[in-house]
């Protein structure tokens, strides 16, 4: 392993080039229509391009910011979405940083509890199964993890809504609450919507990383001091917990960062059979819609937060291994 | 005797996961004659299970068992073609990453990072949007997108192997990079290779269910994405008609298990304690 | 002098994939209470194994017949839970190999509290935590642990307090290694294990070390594996010699290292006296393959003194007043060398 240097010169230089790549997903952002076969206009009108008299188009045109040279398309881009005019919906009237804004506390509402709780769940399996592996324990972790983790989230949620929502009828079946409600009772409710949509990314969540703190446990507890602890007189639970899982979580907040986009895309999907209204449901009706100002301001948006997901997972990284402060 | 059984036992996943994959081929292959219907013919819609149709049909009355069966199609010809244009990719990728050090190699690996920060679902969204719905459109956004976390491993690999004492050799005896990449590398990273080829397989497969899902895949195309889009959209779901969604999302999981069963389902680590023994 | 520790006929066996590994075969050997035994041996021979299975720690091997009496316990019978009282507060581990030893995650201060805290509260995972530990205040349970490493020279060399803070990473191989000793020596063990102790250290660290074991190995008692022969002779009474997973002779110190009895000690004994430069008599063939043995007794292949029914029967322990060997060339108690 490279030698580490200092540990601010280390966030500084992780912070510079995650400031590139927040340049890189803009400009990614603002070439991806223009890169398409095509007029743009056109594309994004369709069939109706061809009766519409030509300065109307030109209006549109310019609405879109898509007339001018390409450089100063980009620098007006650049500007507006900075300043958070990223253009108006078709779709609702209504500026596309707005929809966003609502929409997007949903998604976190989800997404960061799943994170947290998932990771919390796969550490405490992980940890059992690696340390009876083999056993009974160890196997039925396993296979259950296993096809969680192959099934896709979104047919999952419709079967888990079918089945508690439908037949048996114990949870909601769908949306964030049921009504005219405030204050605590508002709160209750939310949480009672949740259960199903949160359980469900919990678990994928944890199916993910499951493997990955099971073999890393499996790996650490031939460490010497694995063994050592044993030696001392300490339980099998406080050698497995203090001294084994603290020394495999590194690999866990690695993957927890690759998966991240994995994940999200896991809430979006399973928002939309929930009609949760986040990211997921504004992107589906989006979709249908074709209402390209809200799909572009959606995926810059997510980018920003899948690159700040990313940040701080590389400085908890750089505070669990106390080899590299 | 006693190693052939551990081999046997050890691989006993993986073989499962090749017995399962094996039946989809053979679903897809034989669908025109095994399959009891067209499903592509009108008839009664909402029609619930029974002997001649086996999964009923759906809101046009087309038959949903057959339809299951073509759509093995699309998701093997989806998940393998996108997995092929997406390893090769990386592959090249990381081989150059790895040979090149220097401004390439950052250039290649500045890439690399932004593409694995870039969350996937929603940039294949909009790629889609743009571009329209076609599956081969749905390939090749795929097989574009999901090369970044083989050309990583691939590198790794790369500059761990260029290190080591044989390749050190052949390059001071002349060899050319060429010659290195194809003689000494390829062969040492294509167990690896495989097995991120598997995994990439399947992912393509849950991207193009979730792209279809979503509206983005070809409507009249049978495929198990858009089964489950319309049993969603039309009834299907708020009506209960569980035999309409259950089996292509069971079909999904269970190729994406057999996939992943093979891809790391082999290697079982031997007891790392096992070590205060036997080394010496 | 009472006996403190007694095994009998241990066997221990893995099963790996390549097959089953018989570790350890018979084992019979005593400790007595203050008294010092060394174990010596090449690497491979079953040391390792020997004390892991005096802790029950010889996962996944398993102990396949024997016993192990401590003060008068059977050790093989206890259950999980008695044992893990046993570890650490009866019978202490110094680790070989100090710089894996020590858990990278914890500094020194909190894994000798820790320590500390097992003998006080016991080894549970909520009652070794610093919320779930209330028997004294932590500054007397620093106090002690400044007493124990003043004891073993740390105080002198380094700042105690600053030592504390420190990551295992971030200390040098001597001072981790004592610091492993005052580990041990926190949970006032009746009965310590040193393996190796010296073996990982340069010479400077390694006459320190010594010097601290001397002063161990008066007071207390102590076995200590090692092929350092300097390390077994300034602190061992006894010592026991084993290859191929058995004891093949004991005796008094003294006595072992001025006339060996058996083929092999003499042999190991001049390969490690001999100074740089000498000609290295050589132990011929290679080291013995613990899953699959050769017939009779299991060093002959190598052996100078080889006869015909060295390779056929497996000799006896032959015992003298203090001292056993395990060799054809001593049947029954003549002395014909």
């Amino acid at each position: 392993m490279e030698r580490h240097q200092h540990p601010a010169a280390e966030v500084a230089s992780k912070a510079v080039r995650y400031l590139i790549v927040f340049f890189i997903i803009m400009s990614l952002n603002f070439l991806l229509p223009r890169l398409m076969p095509g007029d743009p206009v056109m594309n994004i009108l369709g069939e109706e391009a061809s009766y519409a008299p030509p300065e109307v188009l030109e209006e549109l045109k310019a609405d879109w910011g898509l007339d001018g040279p390409l450089y100063v398309q980009y620098f007006r881009y650049f500007g507006n979405y900075l300043t958070g005019d990223w253009g108006h919906s078709f779709l609702c009237m209504r500026p596309v940083a707005d929809a966003i804004g609502l929409h997007l506390r949903w998604t976190l509402a989800l997404f960061l509890p799943a994170i947290i709780l998932g990771a919390l769940l796969a550490t405490v399996a992980g940890a059992l199964a690696a340390w009876y592996r083999k056993s009974k324990l160890d196997i039925g972790f396993s296979a259950a993890f296993l096809s969680f983790y192959s099934m896709p989230h979104y047919w999952l949620a419709m079967v888990l809504l079918f089945v508690f929502g439908f037949l048996l009828g114990w949870f909601p079946l769908g949306k964030v609450t049921t009504g005219d409600t405030s204050g605590l009772a508002y709160v209750a409710d939310v949480g009672w919507h949740m259960v199903l949509p949160l359980g469900l990314l919990t678990v994928s969540k944890a199916a993910y990383d499951f493997l990955v703190v099971r073999n890393s446990v499996i790996s650490i507890y031939g460490e010497d001091y694995v063994l050592m602890a044993q030696a001392k007189g300490l339980s099998q639970m406080a050698v497995l917990f203090r001294h084994t899982v603290r020394n495999a979580l590194a690999p866990l907040i690695t993957v927890t960062a690759i998966q991240f986009g994995v994940i999200l895309s896991g809430t979006l999907m399973v928002e939309i059979v929930f009609s949760w209204p986040g990211m997921g449901t504004l992107i589906y009706e989006a979709i249908g819609a074709r209402d390209y100002p809200v799909l572009q301001g959606a995926f810059f948006i997510i980018a920003v937060c899948m690159l700040a997901a990313n940040f701080i997972a590389d400085m908890v990284y750089v505070w669990l291994d106390p080899r590299m402060r | 005797m006693s190693r052939l059984r551990h081999i046997l036992t050890n691989n006993k996943a993986r073989n499962a996961g090749v017995a399962i994959l094996l039946l989809f081929a053979l679903c897809a292959t034989l669908a025109p004659w095994i399959a009891p219907h067209d499903p592509w013919e009108f008839g009664p819609a909402f029609l619930h299970p029974s002997t001649t149709n086996l999964l009923g049909t759906n809101d046009v009355g087309q038959d949903i068992f057959s339809e299951l069966l073509y759509g093995t199609r699309n998701s093997l010809l989806v998940g393998f073609a996108a997995a092929f244009i997406a390893v090769s990719l990386g592959t090249v990728v990381g081989l150059v990453a790895g040979f090149r050090k220097g401004v390439l190699d950052d250039l290649l690996m500045g890439v690399t990072d932004v593409f694995l920060v870039v969350p996937m679902l929603p940039l294949a969204i909009l790629v889609s949007v743009y571009l329209g719905p076609s599956i081969w459109n749905l390939i090749l956004v795929v097989g574009l997108l999901w090369w970044p976390s083989t050309a990583r491993v691939i590198r790794s690999q790369v500059l761990s192997i260029r290190e080591s004492g044989y390749v050190e050799s052949a390059r001071a005896l002349g060899a050319g990079d060429l010659w290195l990449m194809w003689r000494h590398v390829l062969p040492n990273v294509l167990p690896l290779l495989m097995a991120k080829f598997v995994l990439t397989v399947a992912m393509a497969m849950l991207m193009d269910a979730s792209l279809s899902f979503l509206g983005l895949g070809d409507p009249i195309a049978k495929s198990w994405g858009m089964m489950l889009r319309y049993a969603f959209m039309r009834g299907g779901f708020v009506g209960g008609m569980w035999w309409w969604y259950v089996p292509p999302g069971l079909a999904i999981g269970l190729c994406i298990l057999s996939l992943t069963l093979i891809s790391f389902g082999i290697e079982e680590k031997s007891d790392p304690r096992l070590k205060r023994v036997l080394e010496r | 002098m009472s006996e403190l520790l007694r095994v009998a006929n241990l066997s221990v066996v893995f099963d790996t994939p390549a097959g089953l590994v018989h570790a350890n075969r018979g084992i019979n050997l005593t400790v007595n209470e203050k008294e010092t035994l060394g174990i010596m041996g090449e690497s491979g021979c079953g040391k390792t194994v020997l004390f892991l299975s005096l802790l029950r720690l010889q996962q996944p091997g398993r102990i396949a017949s024997g016993s192990i009496a401590f003060d008068g316990r059977q050790l093989t019978g206890l259950t999980a839970s008695e044992m893990q009282q046993v570890r650490g507060r009866q019978i202490a581990l110094v680790p070989q190999d100090h710089s894996t030893a020590l858990d990278p995650a914890f500094t020194v201060g909190q894994q000798l509290d820790e320590a500390l805290m097992i003998r006080e509260n016991g080894g549970g995972l909520w009652k070794t935590s610093l919320m779930g530990c209330r028997a004294r205040d932590r500054s007397a349970r620093l106090d002690e642990i400044r007493a124990v490493l003043s004891e073993l020279a740390l105080g002198e060399l380094v700042d105690t307090g600053r030592l504390l803070a420190r990551y295992p990473h971030q200390l040098s191989g001597g001072i981790r290694q004592r610091v492993l000793i005052a580990m041990a020596l926190l949970g006032h063990p009746r009965m310590l294990i040193a393996d190796e102790p010296t073996t990982a250290l340069d010479r400077a660290s390694r006459a320190q070390t010594l010097a601290v074991l001397n002063a161990l190995c008066r007071r207390m008692t102590m076995l200590i594996i090692s092929h350092d022969l300097e390390a077994i002779r300034t602190t061992c009474d006894r010592v026991a010699v084993m290859y191929g997973g058995r004891i093949i002779e004991t005796g008094p110190m003294l006595s072992v290292f001025n006339k060996p009895r058996h083929p092999y000690t003499r042999l190991f004994l001049s390969c490690q006296k001999l100074s740089r430069g000498d000609d290295l008599p050589e132990i011929i063939g290679d080291v013995l393959n613990l899953m699959d043995f050769p017939p009779g007794c299991s060093f002959h292949p190598r052996c100078p003194q080889a006869m015909p029914v060295c390779s056929l029967v497996e000799p006896a322990e032959v015992h003298f007043d203090d001292a056993m060997v395990a060799c054809h060339l001593y049947g029954s108690g003549e002395n014909t060398c």
